[in-house]
């Protein structure tokens, strides 16, 4: 069985991952201090007495909840080293050891992601329900099971979009050598892109329409404003409609420009 | 046949600037596209079973062929095929029927255990567990690596991580073994050590090895025909014996006298001598031989005379330099 295979990597992986257990430590430390931040940047934005008008409606209550949701989801659905693992794997002609194996170097990075994912949640989990403890005053609870299990399925979809944006990107690396400048670029710009900087819907109707039909929003903005109820079914149905579409879009192209990347792959560094 | 490689060609378009700083500068705006052809032209048949060494300068073009003739890259030009199958089009069967092994790339996870990474391809080539267990019991105890399967990757010797790379790329009984400088920076026993269980393996389960180093020993002990590959063309393809005596004009002679009695002046015919274990080693002009063996015994009362061909390192050394 073909899934086995995939089973048995994320399994080998998964303990190769729990080898350093320090990083565990640091990533919670690093994690914090830029979440701190950004409650306080609220906090005093709310201080000086913005009204709540010009912030398109959000409450201090719910800006917090999405700033902490935001931060949560952001953290969680986006594997930082994978475009920068991905593109030196090609450049320095590792993927030669997955080409020779019979299973495909898509496959086995989304079993690598699963792994990864498991690992953060595990690590992120109990920090962030430290966080949510301590503004549990702020922290909006959402007890509409509906929205809390569409809520459930979003997240995995987002990782999955984020994964293949990331993924993408990484493939250029056949035909441009180098992608690390790309990298500092594209992870801010498509935090920003997400709603990973301030809630999409801050931004005008146009803006925000036309961003919610690029893949970026459903790596965070929509989860968050699922779990946020700040969507009517009629939305998320709809919404959820375009993300399911720009998961087969990202499939294929991932397929495309993969194809066509190995054809020009000189498996140098052998 | 067992691999068919015909007229293949394999072009590189390489991105090529001016040296210095400002050609650093100047090509951030307009690179020159270069065609630097690796492979020109070359044809040959592996039949199963066989052994065969790829010789050549750095960049004459025995990687690229090997990168071929395992799939990792399409040939520009010309036809492959190995069993059947076409390497490029990296069909899983074709997979599970080859591997290759790279000195300087790592097919084992370095934090786990060697035995995680068997484990692993136990899973990914589909092992049947009793048979998987026979495998790697046979290879680790012919290796002499029974007791450091269990150990971390990252604390194994290099020597030690190369029976581990042989050992994960043959659990599967592939057909054909392709190795890239298997014995690359390891100490002279561990490459000795390689050698011999190469050539065992190869004589007991009659797998087609193909393999390419710089150590000319690892290709004479290993290889029984040699492909000899110099600026893409392949220039020879024969036994070692053959390559010395197409390549070679020279023969080899090892005098020693009774009375320890020097050689002042150089017979006509010999090319180059020197003083080797209390006598002379000299490389002598093949058509010259009956001249320099009757002065040689003029001279005096000899001791020992040894009459041979040139080694293989001596002739590969001379086509290097062009003569």
């Amino acid at each position: 069985m073909q899934i086995s295979k995939y089973l048995s990597i994320i399994k080998v992986s998964m303990q190769d991952n729990l080898e350093y257990r320090f990083n565990f430590f640091t990533t919670f430390i690093f994690m914090i201090a830029p979440l701190a931040v950004h409650i306080c940047l609220w906090s005093t934005v709310y201080g000086v007495g913005v009204s709540e008008a010009n912030l398109s409606n959000y409450s201090y209550q719910m800006m917090i909840t999405y700033t902490i949701l935001g931060h949560c989801l952001d953290k969680f659905t986006g594997d930082v080293n994978l475009q920068l693992r991905v593109s030196s794997e090609i450049r320095d002609g590792v993927i030669s050891k997955y080409l020779l194996l019979p299973v495909s170097y898509f496959n086995t990075n989304v079993s690598y992601l699963i792994t990864n994912r498991m690992v953060y949640f595990v690590t992120l989990i109990i920090p962030y329900l430290l966080v949510i403890f301590c503004f549990r005053s702020q922290f909006m609870f959402n007890s509409d099971p509906m929205y809390f299990l569409i809520f459930t399925i979003a997240i995995p979809a987002a990782i999955f979009i984020s994964f293949m944006v990331n993924h993408l990107i990484a493939l250029a690396t056949f035909w441009l050598k180098d992608v690390s400048s790309l990298y500092v670029f594209t992870q801010s710009t498509f935090s920003f892109l997400a709603g990973g900087y301030f809630t999409l819907d801050l931004l005008p109707t146009w803006a925000f329409n036309l961003l919610m039909h690029t893949p970026f929003p459903y790596i965070l903005y929509f989860p968050a404003a699922i779990y946020m109820k700040k969507l009517d079914p009629g939305q998320i149905k709809y919404y959820g409609m375009i993300a399911c579409i720009w998961i087969v879009v990202l499939l294929i192209l991932n397929s495309i420009v993969w194809k066509c990347g190995v054809k020009r792959y000189s498996a140098d560094g052998m | 046949m067992h691999i068919q490689v015909e007229n293949v060609v394999k072009d590189y378009k390489i991105n090529s600037k001016e040296q210095g700083l400002k050609g650093s500068v100047k090509g951030l705006f307009t690179r020159e596209k270069k065609i630097v052809r690796a492979v020109d032209n070359i044809s040959f048949s592996i039949e199963e079973g066989e052994c065969v060494g790829f010789i050549g300068e750095n960049g004459a073009g025995k990687t690229t062929t090997i990168k071929m003739l395992s799939g990792l890259i399409y040939p520009s030009q010309g036809s492959i095929e190995v069993f059947n199958y076409k390497p490029a089009d990296r069909k899983k069967e074709f997979k599970k029927q080859i591997s290759l092994v790279m000195g300087n790339k790592s097919q084992l996870w370095w934090d786990l255990s060697a035995f995680e990474s068997f484990d692993l391809q136990r899973v990914l080539y589909d092992i049947p567990k009793a048979d998987f267990k026979k495998r790697l019991d046979r290879l680790a105890e012919t290796l002499n690596v029974t007791a450091l399967i269990e150990k971390p990757v990252r604390s194994l010797s290099l020597g030690e991580r190369m029976k581990m790379e042989l050992i994960v790329s043959l659990l599967y009984n592939p057909r054909v073994l392709i190795l890239d400088e298997p014995t690359i920076g390891l100490d002279l026993n561990s490459q000795k050590n390689i050698r011999k269980f190469l050539r065992e393996f190869n004589q007991e389960n009659k797998t087609t090895v193909i393999m390419t180093s710089h150590y000319l020993e690892d290709i004479e002990t290993v290889c029984d025909r040699l492909l000899f590959i110099q600026k893409g063309k392949l220039i020879h393809d024969g036994t070692k014996d053959e390559i010395i005596e197409r390549f070679s004009q020279d023969a080899r002679i090892y005098v020693r006298y009774k009375n320890n009695i020097a050689i002042t002046d150089l017979p006509k015919g010999v090319t180059s001598i020197k003083p080797k274990d209390e006598g002379f080693e000299l490389h002598i002009n093949k058509e010259e031989y009956n001249n320099v063996i009757r002065t040689l015994l003029n001279l005096g009362d000899i001791d020992k005379l040894d009459i041979g061909g040139m080694s293989l390192e001596h002739v590969v050394e001379k086509i290097y330099g062009g003569e």
